[in-house]
């Protein structure tokens, strides 16, 4: 006698095995969810400024001001095109947990147009912000999330909400790559005091450009890269990490033991079955393989299964419950590993619990009508 | 000569006591708790309203104003009541501010719309607007009353940021003249008094 084949085998216990899959699929999901959630709140800095970073690097100063000696160096240096005097606020826009925001870069007048040129961002409508006046240009994007028009206003002292401070009014849009706000540098000046940033745009490469800013590197000035950025995000989100490492695992063991008890149910209830085969002559290792054959596959199809659940409620979150907001959670290959540990231990539990249960004792009991 | 030094001395009490008189000034406040100190770096000071006085003496009482904002922070950038006035003349607000007023003052709400475009013409973060309330003078009368001057002066700062009242003193002056033959005295003295009292509790 040869045994049945997996599927045919699976499909004629399909009554005991969906709540087994249910469970797979469910820790599944809630692993995966919780990773991608989780992580997505904690990167708004990220998501707010990585884009930017791709373009120019940002050079603060510790003391209050920038000194000439080293904003010559900087003018001088074959590697950068354009020092650019600014300082910075953040505006929000509608995302989940009201954590999601956008820089806002103030600068003078004379450094719009190359600022705007570099980073490819066009003036669809308005003007550029006059200096010492309450203007500001958005990016089309925020325009649209936030339901900002031209001469609309924004800032916290009309809404409490709203990080950006004081009250600006919109007196242009611009579209491009990039999802920030540009402001007069002169007005935020009045009320944030004269010292400044500097913003530096690369003359051709700005990996070899942040090289040549490092070698310049003066202490009194830190600066902020995109990988200075991604590595900063890291450090400061790595006790965020160490706690979905543990929310993981207590899932995992949890759900671990739940499917052993129930592998352990699901076995004794098909011991006459395994019985039958070894009275025509199956070895004990052939109907143990055969076991671990279907338990295998059943959660390989749980754990896919979750995954597709995952990216399903993902995209409903995305089109229809947060359309308005803005919403950019992802599954990366890094939430996707971190069912590995589950996939595991249940293949692990399910090898103790077949040889446990599988003993050939036990089957000859059976045969001989115990 | 004891005598003589002992009634000089009743002559000379008594001839203080007769020219002398009674200033007395009290004040209300109100601060919202976005007002901070710094958080204002331009202010228009409007001309006073309700005030009863010559020109010459009205506009020496905005002077007053504006000096005692200057001295209290000299970093805050004070547009005169003159310029205020002219701009908004030019961006043909002057109806709509003269109506504010009239809304404000009755329900206490500012219209933070016209609040906002009267920001954006002047360029200020902050608007400082004074009123008289009240004034009540009176002549000395021989035998019955003593001379009073007593006026009420109110002073508001809104905020063309967020179109909210940022702060609010309410000032009552009053001199009074130690005899019943005095006239009453005069009235900028006496709002000069409340105003003083007023920009001493204004923390900018």
């Amino acid at each position: 006698m040869q045994l049945p084949s997996v599927l045919l085998s699976l499909f004629r216990n399909r009554k005991h095995l969906y709540f087994l899959i249910g469970l797979i699929v469910l820790v599944t999901v809630s692993i995966i969810l919780v990773s991608v959630l989780t992580i997505y709140i904690s990167q708004s800095e990220l998501r707010a400024w990585e884009t930017p970073l791709s373009y120019f690097s940002i050079i603060e100063p510790n003391l209050n001001f920038v000194d000439n000696d080293y904003k010559n160096k900087l003018v001088e240096d074959s590697k950068i095109k354009k020092v650019i005097e600014f300082k910075d606020s953040i505006i929000s826009v509608p995302g989940i947990l009201n954590t999601e925001y956008r820089p806002v870069l103030a600068l003078e007048n004379k450094d719009f147009e190359v600022f705007m040129n570099e980073l490819n961002l066009k003036l669809i409508s308005g003007e550029i912000p006059q200096s010492d006046t309450r203007d500001i240009i958005i990016s089309e994007n925020i325009a649209k999330k936030k339901g900002l028009k031209l001469s609309d206003y924004v800032g916290n002292a009309i809404d409490d909400e709203e990080f950006l401070w004081g009250r600006f009014r919109i007196s242009g849009i611009f579209e491009g790559e990039l999802d920030i706000a540009l402001a007069s540098l002169k007005y935020f000046e009045r009320r944030l005091g004269r010292e400044s940033s500097l913003l530096v745009l690369p003359e051709n490469n700005l990996s070899s450009m942040n090289n040549s800013l490092f070698n310049l590197k003066n202490n009194n000035y830190n600066i902020e890269t995109k990988e200075t950025l991604i590595k900063n995000n890291n450090k400061k989100n790595k006790d965020l990490l160490d706690l979905i490492y543990i929310l993981i695992a207590i899932l995992t063991v949890s759900l671990t033991i739940i499917v052993g008890l129930y592998i352990s149910l699901y076995l004794k209830t098909r011991l006459r079955e395994f019985a039958l085969y070894y009275s025509r002559g199956i070895s004990r290792f052939n109907i143990v393989k055969f076991v671990l054959k279907e338990l295998l596959l059943i959660t390989l199809i749980s754990q896919l299964l979750g995954v597709l659940v995952s990216y399903s409620i993902l995209f409903i979150l995305k089109e229809m419950i947060f359309s308005d907001l803005i919403f950019l959670a992802q599954i990366s290959m890094f939430d996707i590993l971190l069912i590995l540990p589950l996939f595991i231990s249940i293949i692990l539990v399910s090898f103790i619990l077949a040889f446990k249960n599988l003993k050939i004792k036990k089957l000859e009991n059976i045969i001989m009508g115990g | 000569m004891k005598k003589k030094l002992t009634l000089f001395i009743v002559l000379l009490v008594s001839l203080v006591l007769l020219t002398g008189c009674g200033d007395k000034a009290t004040i209300d406040t109100y601060s919202d708790p976005s007002f901070t100190k710094g958080s204002i770096s331009k202010m228009a000071v409007f001309p006073m309203q309700n005030t009863r006085l010559a020109p010459s003496q009205s506009r020496q009482v905005n002077r007053d104003v504006t000096q005692g904002v200057n001295s209290i922070n000299p970093n805050i950038e004070i547009m005169g009541s003159a310029k205020a006035t002219r701009i908004i003349n030019e961006h043909g607000l002057a109806d709509e501010w003269a109506k504010f007023l009239d809304d404000y003052n009755s329900s206490g709400i500012p219209n933070a719309q016209l609040l906002f475009e009267i920001g954006d013409a002047l360029n200020v973060d902050a608007i400082m607007q004074g009123e008289i309330v009240d004034v009540y003078q009176r002549d000395g009368k021989y035998g019955g009353d003593t001379a009073l001057s007593r006026v009420t002066v109110r002073y508001s700062i809104l905020s063309t940021d967020s179109g909210k009242l940022l702060w609010e003193a309410t000032s009552r002056g009053s001199r009074e003249s130690a005899t019943t033959l005095a006239d009453a005295p005069p009235l900028i003295e006496v709002i000069q008094l409340a105003q003083e009292k007023i920009l001493d509790n204004l923390a900018l």
